[in-house]
């Protein structure tokens, strides 16, 4: 599944250690998440949206 | 929504299960210490210290899946899914341990080389999936 989660976190900023902190996730999950390589639960999924303040499906698409 | 600090979780629990690793070789060392003390060790001797061993090491061996399992990300897939190839390459070695001892006339070969190959099994897998991920 692609996502926007890279461009929406330089769009604010954040590093990779800092989103992973607000999601409570290892770094390394924010990594596979960013390449596309790790699908998120969709409780994660949803932590994801409320940190960006958007809807989920503005962030995950189909691949 | 809550979301934990993952590295102070990870810190919390590595910390319980060395603890338990630890406990788990005192206890060990002492039964082996109590046995070997014994004259004509009774037969349910062997059994308490096997007993008195377990609990640590369960503990120590149950907490690193239920930390994971606390946490979403990819250490949950990494778990899983290492843990399904060692258990299959466990079964199957174990499988064909068996079958070389029925079908051939030799020594018992030791249930150990299973135990390793499902180990060094379930960290290759881990290994390559969490670089495959990640990496």
């Amino acid at each position: 599944m692609k996502n926007e989660i890279r461009g929406l976190r330089e769009e604010r900023g954040w590093t990779q250690k800092e989103l992973a902190q607000r999601l409570g996730v290892s770094r390394q999950t924010v990594i596979a998440l960013e390449r596309g390589r790790y699908d998120p639960s969709l409780p994660l999924a949803f932590a994801i949206a409320e940190q960006f303040e958007r809807r989920i499906e503005e962030i995950f698409h189909p691949a | 929504m809550d979301t934990p600090d993952f590295d102070a979780h990870t810190r919390a629990w590595k910390q319980r299960f060395w603890l338990a690793i630890a406990a788990y070789l005192l206890v060990l060392t002492a039964a082996v210490f109590w046995l070997n003390a014994q004259a004509a060790p009774p037969a349910w001797a062997g059994g308490v210290a096997v007993l008195a061993c377990l609990a640590p090491l369960a503990y120590a061996l149950v907490s690193a899946p239920v930390a994971a399992e606390r946490h979403d990300g990819i250490e949950r897939m990494l778990l899983h899914r290492s843990t399904s190839v060692a258990f299959f390459v466990l079964m199957v070695s174990l499988v064909t341990l068996g079958l070389i001892e029925v079908l051939t006339p030799r020594e018992p070969i030791s249930a150990w080389w299973s135990y390793g190959l499902g180990g060094i099994a379930w960290a290759a897998a881990h290994k390559r999936l969490a670089s495959r991920l990640a990496g």
